[in-house]
């Protein structure tokens, strides 16, 4: 199951955000404050050089003017641009024409830089670069070339001011660049927690979401497993404590009657008692519609027993829906961590078999018997589950023959279809193993309609040979409900040319059976267009006389519980012979499942039964047996002999 | 909402910070000639003596941080 740690927040999430957030900011000012310093270092030096270029054209035109006297004029020009600077700056000028003139003015600038500087003029300069600066014994000099056709000016400074500029610059932006990481540190702690926290909020109503049960606020099944997990990983064994399932019986009905709106209303209610009844450390989910789980830590077989019966006590008594006392009746199943299983799948698997077993003992609770190996017949039944789409489509399912016989003569009168699953892998399977899982499956139409096609068609195949005996085929009280359930039989009998006579239902009551008046409609419409209807398992289920009463039934079976030990037990004959006066009231013919020897099939017959079913007979067989037994022995031993 | 997030420490430590900050901010002479910086720093100072006054760090507060508590 997938565990909601996923959703659980990354820890360092944050750590990582304001890491990544001061990052950026490093790199931000470290990028903002290079460039800005370039920036501004450039202008500074573009600026100066501009100005030395003005200034050498200036003593240029002076030189140009003067003619023999310049040198003493631009001596005289230099010093007096000296006086306008606060400290002297180291200047040098030479100046050289075609006619061979050359003269040089130095002012502080020491002989070894004013070599080193000319060295690199004439490595640096061309005609495209006739200025430029250099940095020569720590102190950035800059220089300019100034020709003419006839005479070259070259003249060099120091440059303080550039130096002072570029310190200048350096400290604001050292500054601003404190002040800028400053806010970025600001920034990513406000904005690393805000994200943080909007990413927890997020994942809380996620964890919510998942793990609750819009209708009741109830946590639901990922909830639990996610408790189990964390339990087990802090402490690293299997949590102990009893999981109850609780399921409200017929919860169906009370949504048909009362509505569904009152239906949730009723959940609701029903949940808030469940809550308050527990304590802290218990837990309540909700499973499903009418299922609810609940986990109770620390308990032992004993004190889960007593936690049962105060839990069915607590919700039993009335619940008020608009105004209307409702009374419910609970079946709970429990099954033990860690003596049933420590895995919370398991538990609630084990519990979900111990309430069908409650239900089937009709007894409020039960707790899971771990002795009777369910646990693989259920395991068995989720692999059924999965399987059965294919077993339809394949035509796994086969019809098995089992005669019904008159007691008289010992003549095949009809025929029970029992269906059967040709498994792959595990053989023939009994009906008890798989009729629940269609019926639970939502399958069950596919089922029934498949098992009435087989049966029209085995008529068919029969009526071929000659052989016109009738066939019983067990409907789902579910198939009933299924609109166009006659109509599809109905067509069937017509295409393959079979009168409707041939054709009977027998229906199953069963505990879960649904109401009376719901399949009535069905039944009365197959007893419109001729099939016969009986009642199957009689005596066993919940309303077999109304049953009678109002569906004007052909026949009814006796169930074998009752044939079983009729000649010993007088309380079984009795309702037996019950069942014959009652069959006899009604007009309908009786047969009497689960003959197993002659001597009942002497008393039956004595007791004015029609016909027997049973091992006596034959048990069900393959339609091919079956077949062969119609055509070369259709009389069985009667009951006399 | 004022909840005071700072420890003792933490207030002392921006006191010291908020009034060496503001003091240059308005003595530094000639040295940053600049107003917009000498107007962020005396800004930054003075957010420094708030948060020593009044123990509470906005910042702090909005990231969820609590130097005050031993919890953090």
């Amino acid at each position: 199951m997938t565990t909601l740690f996923e959703l659980q927040l990354d820890k360092s999430l944050r750590r990582k955000l304001i890491f990544i957030c001061l990052l950026v900011a490093i790199v931000i000012s470290a990028i903002y404050s290079v460039i800005a310093y370039r920036l501004s270092s450039e202008l500074g030096v573009d600026t100066e050089i501009r100005f030395l270029e003005k200034r050498a054209l200036f003593l240029m035109a002076e030189i140009e003017e003067e003619g023999d006297d310049a040198e003493e004029r631009v001596a005289e020009l230099i010093s007096l641009m000296q006086t306008t600077e606060h400290q002297p700056e180291e200047l040098y000028l030479i100046f050289q024409d075609n006619e061979g003139t050359s003269w040089e003015l130095n002012q502080f600038m020491p002989k070894k830089t004013v070599s080193d500087v000319l060295q690199q003029i004439g490595t640096a300069y061309s005609a495209d670069n006739k200025s430029g600066f250099n940095r020569v014994d720590g102190h950035y000099h800059i220089w300019t070339v100034q020709n003419q056709p006839d005479k070259t000016l070259t003249l060099v400074i120091s440059s303080h001011s550039l130096d002072q500029a570029r310190a200048h610059i350096f400290k604001r932006l050292i500054i601003s660049s404190v002040i800028v990481f400053w806010i970025a540190v600001w920034l990513a702690l406000t904005l690393s927690s805000w994200i943080a926290k909007r990413v927890e909020d997020k994942n809380e109503a996620l964890k919510k979401l998942a793990t609750h049960d819009n209708l009741t606020g109830l946590p639901n099944r990922l909830f639990l497993a996610d408790l189990f997990e964390r339990y087990q990983r802090k402490h690293n064994a299997p949590e102990k404590g009893a999981l109850f399932l609780i399921n409200i019986d017929k919860f169906k009905d009370i949504n048909e009657t009362l509505g569904h709106r009152n239906g949730d209303k009723l959940l609701i209610v029903f949940a808030h008692r469940i809550e308050h009844f527990l304590s802290k450390d218990q837990v309540v989910i909700r499973t499903s519609a009418d299922e609810f789980l609940v986990w109770v830590p620390e308990v032992d077989a004993e004190n889960a027993c007593h936690f049962a019966d105060q839990l069915i006590a607590t919700l039993t008594s009335a619940f008020q829906i608009d105004q209307l006392p409702i009374q419910l009746s609970i079946t709970i199943g429990i099954a033990l961590s860690p003596n049933h299983s420590d895995e919370i799948d398991s538990l609630m698997m084990f519990a979900d078999i111990a309430m069908n077993e409650a239900r089937k003992q009709r007894s409020a609770w039960s707790v899971f018997d771990e002795t009777q190996q369910i646990e693989q017949n259920s395991q068995k039944t989720l692999r059924y589950r999965s399987e059965l789409t294919d077993a339809l489509r394949e035509h796994q399912f086969k019809l098995y023959y089992q005669p019904k016989v008159d007691l008289q003569t010992g003549r095949i009168i009809s025929t029970e279809a029992l269906a059967r699953w040709h498994h792959p892998e595990d053989g023939v399977v009994p009906p008890i193993m798989f009729i629940s899982i269609i019926e639970q499956s939502g399958k069950i139409r596919e089922f029934g309609r498949y098992v009435i096609k087989t049966s029209i068609r085995q008529l068919s195949f029969w009526k071929s040979k000659g052989i016109a005996v009738p066939i019983a085929v067990n409907l789902s009280p579910y198939n009933l409900l299924d609109p166009d359930i006659v109509t599809f039989t109905q067509d069937l009998l017509k295409k393959y040319d079979i009168e409707p006579k041939l054709l009977e239902i027998e229906l199953t009551e069963t505990a879960t059976s649904l109401h009376l008046q719901t399949i009535s409609k069905s039944l009365n419409a197959f007893k419109e267009i001729g099939v016969q209807l009986s009642i199957d398992d009689f005596g066993t289920g919940m309303s077999s006389l109304a049953y009678i009463s109002s569906l004007h039934v052909d026949t009814i079976k006796i169930d074998r519980a009752f044939v079983r030990d009729m000649d010993e037990n007088e309380r079984h004959l009795s309702i037996v012979q019950t069942a014959l006066n009652l069959a006899k009231a009604f007009d309908c013919t009786v047969v009497a499942e689960g003959v197993e020897n002659v001597t009942q099939a002497n008393l039956l017959a004595a007791l004015g039964c029609h016909y027997g079913q049973g091992y006596y007979y034959s048990r069900p067989i393959p339609e091919e047996q079956f077949t062969a037994m119609l055509q070369f022995s259709p009389t069985l031993p009667v009951a006399s002999t | 909402m004022m909840k005071p997030n700072l420890h003792p420490w933490d207030r002392i430590l921006r006191g010291v910070i908020g009034v060496v900050v503001i003091a240059f901010g308005l003595f530094n002479g000639d040295f940053l000639e600049e107003p917009i910086i000498e107007i962020l720093i005396i800004i930054f100072g003075v957010l420094n003596l708030v948060s020593l006054a009044t123990g509470w760090c906005p910042v702090y507060s909005l990231a969820n941080i609590d130097t005050r508590s031993k919890k953090p």
